[in-house]
């Protein structure tokens, strides 16, 4: 009997874009975090229109200005400016973070798939895998990665990659095995579908929602490791201005000048909490218990 | 239940097998000669063929590893390039100061997020709700630094009640030493504190609509025996699991915290051997913690079997 | 005896249910009348979704957070219950009227043993000690046909089966000798042989306890086999009420006659269509006018459209069985009691 109330539930997928939006203007805060996020990338993207000086030119007569006048934000121990710093530095946290969290989402994706397409030895393999990498505190992990590769942005990106790539595995790997158990699967498969084309097809885009909302939620974390590592400076080398270095630089002056500390710590709260705030929103949205009940 | 602890246990050992594979191969095989990073450029040969007979880096790999992995088995992680002492020998010095901040912000953590949670669960959508669903975004969100110096700015600068950084002199009372505690503790917990919250609150609320519940309220039982006896009970399962987990969280933020308020556990010691490229104590250190890490989450898995009796009894 | 004099053991009146949710306020309960004697067993029966649960929550007060009881009363012997303050009313739960529901499998707390389970009601409620706690509940524990010793007090509900967990739930529900016993779709989730023993054993204790039994139910089985009384219900109301004989004989009200009709008679010609109620149960919108009957009814009238038809004696019946609706029939349907209806249409005992 056909029954249109139930209509079984379609994966994401870009075609349904349009909805997807929608359904995130309806939330309130997904939104507002949404904004933000979209204002902080404008502002790292557009950084060299926005800053009135490049990030290590040094005014030596603004040491440690006070916020206003020409230094909007005030200047740190060397008289660099600091607004600008910190929209540099937001170009960094932005870059590590994004090309952290994307290589880590891709690999880990295609390990988890995998993992979930084939099952038995190679999910076996890859899982146990994962499951060493997970035995490290994430930190832990991205320290001992710094300290081998030694310290650049690219090992910092490097670092925090191999740090998400098991939550991005388990994450793919649930949705992808379950939808190998559907009937339609064995048809397709007594029908002669490829492997690849399986995938394509029908594996990946079940895993898309969930990895989108890991993705978020990663790029938020990115942006706390990077600058945790680099205000233990081990992650960016100064003088490039990274949140964490800003900070830990600030730290030292804090009694005189605590402006460099409390510009710093609020921009980068306001930005992890923005990308946390949408992931959460995200999870709301795709996940189909909680659309049904909205 | 005895089977099933077995079974964790067991199942713990490719684990750290794993964990203590790949750290080697980390630190052996990735490109870069670690005599030449330690020395610097331009340094004497002969010094350079010493460190590499002192460090094993001139027996082949597979001898290395093995020698590596035997002296794991009976404790030795190695001795450091700098201090010249055992590795283990350092750790058991620094691990009591990571030890008592890690327990300190465990049992901060779990006094306040439980309450709280339930108390947002039962509040739901009302004020107290809100406060506790904002207070998990900040927490989340702020980086373990962050507040750290927040705190330092004002309990150590602005108030001067408590001290700002180090540890309490040799030989003070206890109360001069949780003195020397409290920043460090707090900050450590906040993280915790936000993830047990938001997973009490949601587990609770989970709960609270299961039919057992209302089946309690039927037989005439008290509001508040039917939270702490039937929800509560049933809600904290799944929060006890996710301690040994979150306990990864807290391993890591000691490395952020012991530097902020400059304490010497072992976080410190990873990051100064970092500093110093003393390879033998980055892997000694990061072997233990991580090995700490696991055994916590063992813990917490046969914590899980004990409390619920559906696996109790399996 | 009584304060208004009725003698009945749960008397309920014009009791109204408001559900407020994002599209306007919803009626699930809307004046529903009935009134059960001491040893009597009532059945409602329905459709799902006609309020008959909710019904039996709200004498409870246990309904959701979000569904609130806005008018009528719900008399316990004689004493209101909807004006308690919520710790009288605890103390009312348990202890005078017991509650089982729908599914032992979820209706336990799966981490208390069941011993725990069934004292808690009875410390509660008794003040006992511990060891008379035990004793009472291994006692009524046998009652109920469950006999134990008291180490399998110890045992968990996930070691029981669902005919057994059933069973706690009832002597749960019968610990502390409650006048009314309220039990929500009690065999819905059993097998059918094990419903049956069910059914029998809360019969058997109704009677010898001299208890007032509702017996919330789709199933017009269980209805058959248990029953003095029957209500039916329909979007939110009592649309007939009487003696199970005289309702199954001579249903009046069109709903009741299809409900009996959507049933196969097993014994009857095999090739016949079975009947089913065209359309669907309408929205509980507060302050809809007409009977909410009237869009299904085969035998509707003008007047059924604007004026609401109120619950009354049928011409020709006893003084006992009424019904609510401009058009009654009065042939009778079907000879003899019926054995094997269900209410939901699908014929028997679900698979």
């Amino acid at each position: 009997m056909p029954d249109t109330s139930t209509r079984t539930r379609r994966p994401f997928r870009t075609t349904a874009l349009g909805a997807f939006l929608l359904r995130l203007f309806r939330h309130r805060v997904g939104f507002a975090a949404a904004i933000v996020v979209l204002l902080i990338t404008l502002a790292a993207v557009f950084a060299p229109l926005i800053a009135q000086y490049p990030p290590n030119d040094i005014d030596a007569d603004a040491r440690l200005a006070n916020p206003g006048g020409s230094h909007w934000f005030g200047a740190d121990s060397l008289g660099r400016d600091l607004f600008s710093r910190l929209l540099y530095g937001a170009r960094i946290s932005l870059l590590v973070g994004l090309v952290s969290v994307s290589l880590s989402a891709v690999i880990g994706t295609l390990l988890g798939v995998i993992a979930g397409y084939y099952s038995g030895w190679r999910d076996n393999a890859v899982m146990r895998f994962m499951d060493v990498l997970f035995a490290y505190p994430a930190i832990l992990l991205a320290l001992l990665m710094i300290a081998v590769l030694g310290q650049s942005t690219s090992n910092v990106i490097i670092a925090i990659t191999i740090v998400f790539i098991p939550g991005f595995a388990r994450v793919a790997r649930a949705p992808a095995l379950s939808v190998m158990t559907q009937p339609y699967i064995e048809v397709l498969r007594c029908a002669g579908a490829s492997d690849r084309r399986m995938i394509l097809r029908h594996v990946v885009p079940n895993v898309l929602a969930p990895v989108l909302v890991q993705f978020t939620v990663n790029l938020s974390y990115a942006i706390l490791i990077e600058a945790s590592l680099s205000y233990l400076g081990v992650g960016i080398k100064p003088p490039n201005p990274s949140w964490g270095n800003i900070i830990s630089d600030g730290q030292q002056f804090m009694l005189v000048s605590p402006g460099q500390v409390a510009f710093a710590s609020a921009v980068l709260l306001i930005t992890i909490g923005a990308f946390n705030l949408l992931g959460d929103a995200l999870r709301d949205i795709t996940d189909p218990r909680e659309r049904r009940s909205s | 239940m005895v089977t099933l602890i077995v079974r964790r246990l067991l199942g713990m050992i490719p684990i750290i097998l794993g964990v203590a594979v790949v750290t080697f191969f980390l630190v052996r095989v990735v490109p870069g000669d670690p005599v030449g990073e330690i020395l610097g450029e331009n340094y004497d040969p002969a010094v350079a063929a010493d460190l590499r007979e002192k460090l094993g880096l001139d027996a082949p790999l597979a001898t290395q590893f093995w020698e590596w992995l035997r002296d794991l088995a009976t404790g030795n992680l190695g001795t450091s390039i700098r201090s010249e002492l055992p590795v283990t020998t350092e750790i058991a010095t620094a691990f009591p100061y990571t030890l008592k901040l890690s327990v300190g912000a465990l049992t901060l953590a779990m006094i306040f997020a439980i309450p709280l949670g339930v108390l947002a669960a039962r509040r739901r959508d009302k004020p107290a709700d809100l406060l506790a669903r904002a207070f998990a975004v900040v927490g989340i969100s702020v980086p373990t630094f962050v507040v750290g110096i927040l705190l330092i700015l004002l309990f150590a600068v602005q108030l001067q009640v408590l001290p700002s950084s180090g540890v309490a002199p040799e030989g003070s009372g206890i109360v001069e030493q949780l003195r020397y505690l409290c920043l460090p503790v707090v900050t450590l917990s906040i993280a915790m504190m936000v993830v047990t919250l938001k997973m009490t609150r949601s587990s609770y609320l989970e709960v609270a609509k299961q039919d057992f519940i209302r089946t309690a309220l039927a037989k005439g039982v008290r509001r508040r025996r039917v939270t702490t006896h039937h929800a509560l009970r049933t809600a904290l399962l799944p929060v006890v699991t996710s301690v040994g987990i979150e306990i990864g969280y807290l391993l890591g933020g000691t490395v952020v915290v012991e530097t902020v308020f400059s304490q010497p556990g072992v976080g410190s010691l990873l990051l100064r051997a970092i500093g110093q490229r003393d390879y033998p104590m980055v892997t000694g250190t990061v072997m233990f913690l991580a090995l700490v890490f696991v055994l916590a989450n063992l813990l917490s898995d046969v914590l899980y079997i004990v409390v619920d009796p559906r696996l109790r009894r399996a | 005896m009584t304060a208004n004099g009725s003698g009945a053991a749960l008397e309920v009146s014009d009791l109204v249910v408001q559900i407020q949710t994002s599209s306007g306020v919803i009626q699930p309960v809307n004046a529903v009348n009935f009134a059960v004697q001491p040893g009597e067993t009532l059945c409602i029966v329905g459709e799902s979704g006609c309020g008959k649960s909710t019904t039996a929550l709200a004498v409870m007060r246990l309904l959701a957070d979000q569904a609130r009881i806005t008018g009528g009363s719900v008399r316990l012997a004689g004493r209101e219950l909807l004006t308690l303050n919520s710790r009288e009313m605890e103390d009312v739960r348990g202890k005078e009227i017991g509650m089982i529901f729908q599914n032992p499998m979820s209706s336990l707390n799966p981490v208390l043993t069941i011993g725990d389970q069934i004292g808690e009601a009875l410390s509660r409620h008794t003040g006992l000690r511990r060891q008379d706690v035990i004793d009472r509940t291994l006692e009524v524990l046998s009652t109920v046909g469950l006999p134990m010793t008291r180490r399998r007090l110890g045992a968990y509900p996930h070691q029981l089966s669902g005919g057994m967990r059933q069973r706690v739930m009832i002597a749960m529900a019968l610990s502390c000798n409650p006048s009314v016993l309220i039990a929500d779709e009690p065999t819905t989730a059993l097998d059918v042989t094990i419903q049956a023993q069910i059914l029998e054993l809360l019969r058997e204790q109704a009677a010898d306890r001299d208890m007032a039994l509702v017996l919330v139910t789709h199933d017009l089985g269980v209805v058959a086999q248990i029953a003095d009384r029957v209500a039916v219900m329909y979007s939110g109301r009592v649309v007939e009420e009487g003696p199970v004989d005289d309702l199954f004989a001579r249903p009046a009200h069109p709903y009741t006659r299809g409900l009996l009709q959507c049933v196969p008679n097993v014994a009857g010609p095999t090739a016949e269509t079975l009947y089913a109620i065209p359309g669907e149960p309408p929205e509980m919108r507060a302050g809809a006018a007409g009977c909410p009957f009237e869009p299904r009814c085969s035998a509707r009238v003008a007047r059924c459209k604007t004026d609401d038809p109120a619950l009354e004696v049928i011409d020709g019946a006893r003084r006992s069985h009424r019904a609510a609706c401009w058009s009654k029939q009065t042939t009778p349907l079907v000879a003899g009691r019926p054995t094997d209806y269900t209410a939901d249409g699908s014929g028997s005992k679900q698979l």
